[in-house]
């Protein structure tokens, strides 16, 4: 008895959405045609992209297991993305300006811009930027950065449903994209995203964060909304096709078990090694889920992640014409 | 098809005679359809009425029990291809795969010890060591004996039909899941699975024939039966469960309406985490340390969660860092996201406090407001049962800054010289709201108490 | 205990208070006209002052304009001396209006199917006078009618004294248990006392009053008859009674010798006969097309059926359909904005006044067409918060956002916050008609009639209010006014036996819904936050 297993068609597609521009090498991310990871039956133009975080000032909170492959550059960013991109073979970096918070050092627009400045001479991947948090002093800050380096195709983090304006100005008078962050709900994913479209953002310029809940943390929701959010792309609606960028190194390095040492809770097994599963757990679920770009803390996580999807789109990155990152692949190649 | 509430409501007596316990056969109709009530209940439902909704309830994938008493996992029964369509029913057993090759006897039964004696309490649930998966070697009887006195759930890992024979006999009675080897004639296994009536994992290395396989254990005589899902990386393994699942939802064939058992080698946690989000029933992991084990109970627990049902926190006053009698009360609902939200952004911000889950059924701060489940009442009444007034010396609580419109109602109702202060409606807001607002007015509460 | 001198400006009046009591208090004492409509529960924004002199606590401010921080009075202790100058117009007219029906022939204006004048209650003379009376958790509404052929001769409208003891139903049920019930009771029953005569006021004998038939929700009904009301919060809901005997009018303190009172029964807890006669008001219980009927108040009411089978759920809203909880809300009276256009082109807003002249305030109806109207210029972006076209001579700026100015002098104004309440509120109303309908699963019945009722229900611009997603988007066709179908269905039973047998018969048909219970709720609730919803097609029920 064979097996009439259809392929499921679906009416619409993400947005293919290219990050970086000017010095940067590009990366294009969405443009799918199916489910997430579906290539049996859907057409995939780009592999979910992985990025690695790093920061503008020395990020005090990491727990040592993910502070120890960043050792002698935590805080200087320039030398963090040199080792991001050329030991770690991060797709692209998202540079957080945690050092502009006006608790955390409030460091100037000028010093954040200077210090992006620097990242984009170390290294030719896109960049996204993140603020210090939505606020004023986040808007001052993104807006200098996105002003100094017009033209680099920048991701700027981020846009929220109450506070998008500045950021959606900014973007669009200096060319960058933007990441359209919302708390984990469909209708405020895309009530943002239409926002964004009526102050004269192109969507194929916006990637939505919808906030990640890490391993224990809320995981299930994130996972659920953000599976919500492309089956109604899939669907069609033109409002939340965009791709979506999961934060996710921040959230499963926040978790109690990726801090707790082994010899408080013995049951818990080695701290380092169920650091780092917490971070591989929660990015290879949510990119189940359908994120198209992860943002990592710890590089191993990242080699990990990137063996995984090398199955589905083969391990050798390859060129097209222009000079986008694609690792293209065909439905029709995998019909058996 | 499942039945909506009015269908349901057509095939009822409309008496209204409450003797199903609800006020009118409406409400009990939307019980079943909901899937919350059983039709039993209802003492005069017709014969057609039993029928059509038996017919319509009925899982497409089979129920399966393994081993017997306490720990007996039961798995299957899954309705739904995304958890958010309504749920994912039964979540998958975790065993621990076990070679005894080479151990005392004394060695094997602590090894089983320690792991029987495993209980992590996380969020309402205890995780522990669903079952022991028994490599088959020469030591295997006594030790699928040994984990079945413990009453662990024993799936045999068979590497031939005597030797798996052998060990089924043994335990029977405590119905273990029969694993043959890969690429293995089923028919024997078959066989021995029917005539003990245990359940039997099939595996093939198509999908086709999978589907194949799994009828003819039935035709010969299985009743409970498991798919090993064609997996020789992650692409395929991906593949194949995401088919398996669509095609038993569809009924595109009667083999796929089975629950799905996965084996993970060392090192492999990725493929675990694959098998636990898509649809994997029985999951044998090889590693055995905390480190692989801790995500991936984890892991379920979120992925089965109800996502209907929302995760709630306990209604308690729970502490962020280490707060004394001076410092803030924030008061938040119970929907588990706010409380993470709420209390990262509080922990964040560096202020120990007090953080007061008032039980707004599980549903956001706002939505429990127009709901009718935040007023400034029940807000009262749940602060006064945890004893916020003997915990803060100021009696003073914040409340989110969307619903400020329950303050003057809240302050009444706590009464005796309470303050309600209207909190940030962000909780990234929290930082900035505690030193600018609240740093403040604690001084000033200070001078006048 | 020390005391503190309050002075008012700019009138001069002052007086002194003791420490920690409200602004309001002082107010009282001084003779300044400081209203506080909603009873002093910071829920009608009337009372808001600026403090010109002294310290008021910092978290009771609302706002600083000019270096003066502006509160409430009703909430904000006075803990030293202070100057203090009220804001709101004390001139505004009261929230309650009283005005409508003198003259209406009930019977021929509201019966759904034809009835015969048959009073509840023996009509001896041609004089004899009859009660409706609606008690709703904020506002009492009181008909008199003559008997003898039905027509509506007095008026009275005010808010529920009750208030005091808190604004919701759960708040009125815990006063009771803390032995508040005797109090609860009395204040009620005194106010009826005086709404009769208000009502009488043009020369009727309430001597002549032969029979009352009161509809509220069942809350309202327990405390007005002094039962106890504490197992209607239990789950599940066990009021000590749905209906009750009629009771001598006396025995409330009430006019008319010998007169009974007579209560509409409710269905369950939360399902009062207030919200059952308004469905059989707007001729549910007839009905083979399933309609949806729709009370905007602070709570929201929604029944969903036809003559088989009807849903009822409620919703909190909050008060700005009433006017309440707007800076600048009034009821629909003279000087109302009742409606607003903006021309696209110049960016010029004409804004309607009821009685035409000056602007004086926005009521719940006006709210929903200014709102509408903005919205459809891109004066609000979708969210509800004001964009750059606003012009600049109108816009304003205050700590917690923009407004709008609809005066000259900036005194009337719409608020981003008033806006915010007005999403939140027709977002709670829409997601309460969705859930209900969608309850009953695909392919259920869809909205072939829909009644709105509420305090402003006739002035309701009907295409503002589904411009704004606040009700469905079906064919403006199907929708129909009820004022008030509470009020209205009370004076129906009270001029027909048959009507009030209907209510009695139809009530095992309804069934309640807690919304809470419902698994989409929350994600109708987001979805409908929006201008005019998240998802528009989702507008569309018809």
């Amino acid at each position: 008895m064979s097996l009439d297993l259809k392929p499921k068609k679906w009416a619409g597609a993400l947005r293919e959405v290219t990050l970086g521009a000017g010095s940067r090498r590009p990366v294009a991310v969405g443009g799918g045609n199916g489910l997430p990871l579906h290539t049996f039956e859907a057409a995939f133009p780009h592999r979910p992209a992985l990025a690695l975080e790093i920061t503008d000032v020395d990020p005090v909170r990491w727990v040592e297991s993910v502070r120890q492959p960043w050792e002698g550059v935590l805080g200087r960013p320039a030398e963090a993305a040199r080792r991001a991109v050329a030991d770690f073979g991060a797709d692209l970096l998202l540079v957080h300006l945690m050092g502009t918070h006006t608790d955390r050092g409030n460091r100037s627009p000028e010093q954040a811009a200077a210090d992006v400045g620097a990242v984009l001479e170390a290294v030719n991947v896109p960049l996204i930027v993140k603020g210090p948090g939505a606020g004023q002093k986040q808007n001052t800050v993104l807006a200098r950065v996105a002003e100094d380096c017009r033209g680099e195709g920048l991701a700027l983090h981020s846009a929220t449903n109450e506070d998008y304006k500045t950021l959606a100005a900014v973007a669009v008078a200096y060319g960058h994209a933007l990441v359209g962050e919302s708390p984990i709900d469909v209708n405020m994913a895309k009530q943002l995203n239409i926002l964004l479209a009526d102050s004269n953002v192109d969507l194929n310029r916006v990637l939505i964060d919808p906030l990640t809940g890490g391993l224990g943390y809320g995981l299930e929701y994130s996972y659920s909304v953000m599976e919500r959010i492309r089956l109604a792309a899939l669907g069609g609606d033109a409002m939340l096709n965009c791709p979506i960028v999961c934060l996710v190194g921040e959230e499963a390095w926040k978790a109690k078990e990726a801090k707790v040492p082994a010899d408080k809770e013995p049951l818990w097994g080695s701290q380092r090694e169920r650091g780092i599963h917490w971070e591989v757990a929660t990015a290879m679920t949510l990119i189940e889920a359908g994120a198209e770009v992860v943002v990592l803390r710890h590089p191993e996580t990242l080699d990990r992640i990137r063996k995984q999807l090398d199955s589905w789109f083969g391990s050798e990155p390859s060129h097209d014409r222009e000079g986008v990152v694609q690792n293209s692949f065909r439905a029709t190649d995998e019909h058996r | 098809m499942p039945l909506t509430g009015l269908q349901i409501f057509k095939l009822l007596p409309n008496t209204n005679c409450k003797k199903c316990g609800y006020p009118t056969c409406l409400t009990f109709a939307m019980k079943l359809a909901a899937g919350k009530e059983a039709l039993e209940k209802c003492p005069d439902a017709s014969p057609e009425a039993k029928a059509a909704l038996g017919a319509a309830s009925a899982p497409p994938i089979r129920g399966v029990t393994v081993g017997r008493g306490d720990r007996a996992i039961t798995v299957g029964e899954e309705t739904v291809f995304f958890r958010h369509e309504k749920t994912f029913v039964r979540h998958p057993g975790l065993f621990q795969i076990f070679d005894p090759a080479g151990l005392t006897a004394a060695e094997r039964d602590a090894k089983l010890d320690h792991w029987r004696a495993i209980r992590i309490e996380r969020a309402g649930e205890t995780f522990q060591v669903d079952g022991i998966a028994v490599v088959e070697t020469a030591e295997s009887v006594a030790a699928a004996v040994a984990a079945s006195d413990r009453g662990f759930p024993v799936a045999i890992l068979a590497a031939t039909l005597p030797g798996a024979t052998a060990i089924a006999e043994r335990i029977k009675e405590h119905r273990p899941l029969l694993v043959p080897p890969a690429g293995a004639n089923l028919e024997g296994y078959a066989a021995l699975a029917a005539r003990l009536g245990i359940p039997l994992v099939v595996g093939a290395p198509d999908l086709a024939s999978l589907a194949d396989a799994a009828r003819d254990a039935a035709r010969a005589g299985v009743t409970d039966i498991l798919l090993e899902p064609p997996g020789a990386d992650p692409r395929l393994l991906h593949h194949s469960l995401s088919a398996i699942r669509r095609g038993a939802l569809d009924r595109i064939h009667p083999g796929l309406g089975h629950p799905v058992f996965l084996c993970v080698g060392a090192g492999e946690i990725e493929k675990a985490v694959l098998g636990i989000t898509k649809f994997a029933s029985l999951v044998a992991l090889a590693d055995c340390g905390g480190e692989t084990w801790l995500p991936l109970w984890t892991l379920r627990q979120n992925i089965y969660t109800d996502p209907q049902k929302p995760l709630q926190m306990d209604p308690g006053l729970y502490a962020i860092g280490e707060p004394n009698d001076r410092s803030p009360l924030l008061v938040t609902s119970n929907f588990s996201l706010t409380y993470f939200i709420v209390s990262t952004e509080a922990e964040a911000s560096g202020v120990a406090c007090h953080l007061a889950v008032v039980d707004a059924e599980g549903l956001s701060v706002l939505t429990a407001w127009s709901a009718g489940k935040f007023s400034g009442d029940r807000v009262a009444k749940a602060l006064r049962e945890m004893k916020a007034a003997e915990r803060v010396s100021h009696h003073t609580v914040i409340i989110p800054g969307y619903v400020p419109v329950i303050s003057g109602e809240l302050e009444d109702a706590l009464g005796d010289g309470w303050h309600v202060l209207v909190g940030p409606q962000e909780a990234s807001d929290i930082a900035p709201f505690f030193r600018d607002v609240w740093g403040p007015l604690a001084r000033d509460l200070g001078t006048h108490p | 205990m020390p005391s503190h001198p309050v002075r008012f400006s700019p009138s001069g009046r002052s007086t002194s208070v003791a420490e920690g009591s409200s602004i309001l208090r002082a107010a009282e004492l001084a003779g300044e006209p400081v209203r506080a409509e909603c009873g002093g529960r910071g829920a009608c924004g009337r009372c808001l002052v600026r403090i010109l002199e002294g310290q008021v606590p910092e978290y009771r401010v609302l706002r600083r304009e000019s270096g003066f921080p502006q509160v409430l009075a009703c909430l904000t202790p006075v803990h030293g001396p202070l100057t203090v100058e009220p804001l709101v117009e004390a001139q505004l007219p009261k929230l309650v209006s009283s005005d409508r029906y003198i003259g209406t022939d009930a019977l021929s204006a509201w019966a759904p199917w034809p009835l015969e004048l048959a009073p509840l209650v023996e009509c001896r003379e041609p004089e004899d006078l009859g009660v409706a009376l609606d008690i709703g958790t904020t506002t009492l509404r009181l008909l008199l009618i003559r008997l003898s052929d039905g027509v509506i001769v007095g008026e009275a409208g005010a808010y529920n004294p009750q208030i005091s003891k808190g604004a919701d139903v759960i708040s009125r049920i815990v006063a009771a248990e803390k032995g508040g019930l005797g109090e609860l009771a009395s204040s009620i029953r005194l106010a009826v006392v005086s709404m009769i005569g208000e009502a009488a006021a043009g020369g009727l004998d309430p001597g002549r009053i032969r029979g009352y038939v009161v509809a509220g929700n069942v809350t309202m009904i327990h405390l007005l008859l002094g039962e106890d009301p504490s197992g209607i919060r239990r789950v599940p809901s066990q009021p000590r009674a749905l209906a009750f005997r009629p009771v001598d009018a006396a025995n409330l303190g009430w006019p008319g010798r010998g007169a009974p009172v007579d209560s509409v029964p409710g269905a369950g807890g939360w399902v009062g006969g207030d919200i059952l006669a308004g469905a059989v008001r707007a001729g549910f219980s007839r009905a083979t097309e399933t309609a949806l009927y729709v009370d905007l108040g602070t709570n929201g009411e929604i029944v969903f059926g036809n003559a088989d089978f009807a849903l009822a759920c409620a919703c909190s809203a909050g008060p700005a359909f009433e006017g309440g909880g707007i800076r600048c809300g009034m009821r629909a009276d003279r000087g109302a904005v009742d409606g607003a256009a903006i021309d696209g082109e110049s960016g010029a807003m004409e804004l309607s006044v009821i009685g035409g002249g000056r602007v004086r305030g926005l009521c719940g109806s006006g709210l929903i067409a200014l709102a509408d109207a903005l919205f459809r210029a891109g004066w609000i972006d979708r969210g509800g918060r004001l964009t750059a076209r606003v012009p600049g001579e109108r816009r304003m700026e205050g700590k917690w956002g923009g407004a709008i100015a609809l005066s000259a002098d900036q005194r009337v104004a719409l608020w981003e916050r008033d806006l915010a309440s007005l999403i939140r509120a027709k977002a709670a109303i829409f997601a309460g008609i969705r859930s209900l309908v969608d309850s009953l699963g695909p392919g259920g019945p869809s909205i072939e009639r829909a009644y709105v009722s509420g305090n402003f229900g006739r002035y309701l611009n009907l295409p503002a209010a589904v411009g704004i997603g606040l009700l469905p988007d079906i064919p403006l066709g199907r929708y129909g006014y009820i004022d008030n179908g509470s009020l209205e269905g009370a004076a129906l039973s009270l001029l027909s036996r048959e009507f009030r047998d209907e209510i009695a018969t139809y009530l095992t048909r309804v069934t309640y819904v807690d919304l809470a219970d419902l698994a989409g709720y929350m994600d109708e609730f987001v979805g409908a936050s929006f201008l005019p919803h998240t998802s528009p097609d989702l507008l569309r029920m018809g």
